[in-house]
């Protein structure tokens, strides 16, 4: 199983502007990490370093101990399956079956096996009736698991969402809780990219807060919901269920009761 | 592979005396640097030409924006010098002629780092051509660092699910662009009617005459401008025509 740690890392696209600011996390084996702040605070440029698609200016981010400058981003993808914020804007199959199939080539599987991850994630994803159908005839909501589809095809051990919630409807809303429980249990790492804190506490055990470049604060969930005061520092106004959490937890609830599935459970959100 | 340094042509929006210039003044001041510089090879010429413009460049307060712009240019100078110097043997004629390049391009950067699109929309309608076309040309020009952007995160997007550009021969590598460039044109075309419907349902088009908020003026510092132009651009040609041009084989042979 794979694990990532930043170390140190700070990124500029230009000389005298740093998009990351001596960033230090770490992403273990089979967690689950929401990554939060304001837009322009750095989260997708931060993620972007994860499988080399930028390389930090200073420090190293390691991939199962191997700096990304080593290795190349197709190898860094077979691990880490980034799915980017509307991640349908970059389908170009005529078929549903070419699109999924698209990262299995690239990453070498052999042709009676891309059949295989094809059928295997289209049945798990409810596209196997789409198979045939034109990407862009598809619903929303199909494309936006298409999407997510196409990246889990070649099993990635860690799974990172860049702001998966944004123009979805809830009754997606629910079923992407659902598959992100999901992988957990299958021992995948999951990354969130979100400024959705409601999204975060259901899905997430360990969060990181970043503002403008810099990690303000990273730790557990039950940490920073008794710690509110740290979403202002995010720019990030506390939403009814994450301030109910807070005084659930004020009030003497065990912080054990609080993990994202028994909080889903409690509060009916899944 | 980035198109990153289409950004580097972006407007920005700063009070120096060569924004405040009417965009026409700015455009024939232009396009006279391209076509000094493109008729030219003597190296003096070139000088001044660069000279002037990086006068104009410290007025606008955008040299560095200028460097940088350069800087996303630079393999295109390097294959021209080395084409250069393997056509002619001469590397002090060879520099003169990628300099040359640099002028060209230099009229251009300078150009758009002062001028807004609505400014030159507006210059191009008060040139006479139909506002649906300067509009055209307006949008077209917004648009260029936004699509590179588009580009940069369908290329990211498709690398990371594996996509490799880097190998093959020359028609493999471009074949393995179509995953980048077939949504990308989806994208822009979508991003066209989005536009259009945009446009109408604001009013565009209800009235056959539009009233503007604001329309460029020519003003005294136009007249300077275009006065300090004209002097030059004689200068340059009376030279051009009347002095013989510096013989740059006599300086090769001191190399």
């Amino acid at each position: 199983m794979t694990k990532i740690e930043i170390l140190d890392v700070s990124f500029s696209y230009e000389p005298e502007r740093e998009v990351l600011r001596q960033v230090t996390l770490d992403v273990p084996v089979g967690s689950s990490m929401s990554i939060m702040g304001p837009n322009g605070s750095g989260k997708t440029t931060l993620i972007k370093t994860f499988n080399g698609l930028l390389l930090p200016t200073k420090g190293k981010v390691l991939v199962d101990d191997i700096a990304t400058t080593r290795t190349s981003i197709s190898q860094l993808a077979k691990k880490v399956g980034i799915i980017f914020q509307n991640p349908e804007k970059s389908f170009f199959s005529e078929t549903v079956r070419q699109e999924i199939a698209f990262g299995p080539k690239n990453m070498g599987f052999p042709e009676d096996e891309i059949d295989a991850v094809v059928n295997d994630v289209s049945v798990r994803f409810g596209l196997s009736a789409y198979l045939s159908s034109n990407p862009f005839d598809l619903s929303g909501g199909e494309k936006r698991r298409l999407s997510i589809a196409s990246v889990l095809a070649w099993r990635p051990e860690v799974v990172v969402m860049d702001e998966p919630t944004v123009g979805l409807d809830h009754q997606y809303r629910v079923s992407l809780i659902e598959m992100l429980k999901g992988f957990k249990a299958e021992g995948k790492s999951v990354v969130i990219v979100t400024h959705d804190i409601d999204f975060a506490l259901l899905t997430s055990d360990r969060t990181a807060l970043m503002d403008d470049g810099s990690l303000i604060w990273s730790g557990s969930l039950t940490d920073l919901l008794k710690r509110p005061e740290l979403f202002a520092r995010a720019n990030m106004v506390p939403t009814y269920l994450s301030s109910l959490c807070t005084e659930l937890l004020r009030s003497g609830l065990s912080q054990d009761r609080l993990v994202p599935v028994d909080l889903a459970s409690l509060l009916g959100g899944a | 592979m980035s198109l990153a340094f289409l950004r580097a042509y972006r407007f920005s929006k700063l009070d120096t005396p060569v924004h405040r210039l009417d965009p026409r003044t700015k455009l024939v001041m232009a396009v006279a640097f391209t076509l000094l510089g493109v008729t030219t090879l003597d190296p003096l010429e070139i000088l001044v030409l660069l000279l002037v413009q990086l006068i104009i460049l410290t007025i606008s307060r955008s040299l560095l924006m200028w460097l940088r712009s350069l800087r996303a240019l630079l393999l295109f100078l390097v294959l021209i010098l080395l084409a250069q110097v393997i056509a002619t043997g001469n590397p002090l004629q060879s520099a003169f002629f990628a300099l040359r390049f640099v002028v060209v391009a230099s009229a251009t950067s300078w150009f758009f780092f002062t001028t807004s699109p609505e400014d030159l929309g507006r210059a191009l309608e008060q040139l006479g051509i139909s506002a649906d076309v300067a509009l055209s040309f307006t949008l077209s020009m917004r648009f260029i660092p936004v699509i590179a952007e588009e580009f940069q995160s369908i290329f990211d997007a498709q690398r990371s699910r594996g996509l490799d550009v880097g190998k093959g021969n020359l028609w493999e590598r471009t074949r393995s662009l179509l995953p980048v460039l077939v949504p990308l044109f989806v994208g822009v075309i979508r991003r066209t009617y989005e536009i259009a419907d945009a446009l109408e349902l604001r009013g565009y088009g209800a009235l056959k005459s539009r009233t503007r908020w604001k329309d460029p003026k020519f003003g005294r510092a136009d007249f300077l401008a275009l006065l300090a132009l004209v002097a030059l651009s004689a200068g340059l040609l009376y030279y051009r025509l009347v002095i013989p041009p510096l013989d740059l084989s006599k300086f090769a042979t001191l190399l």
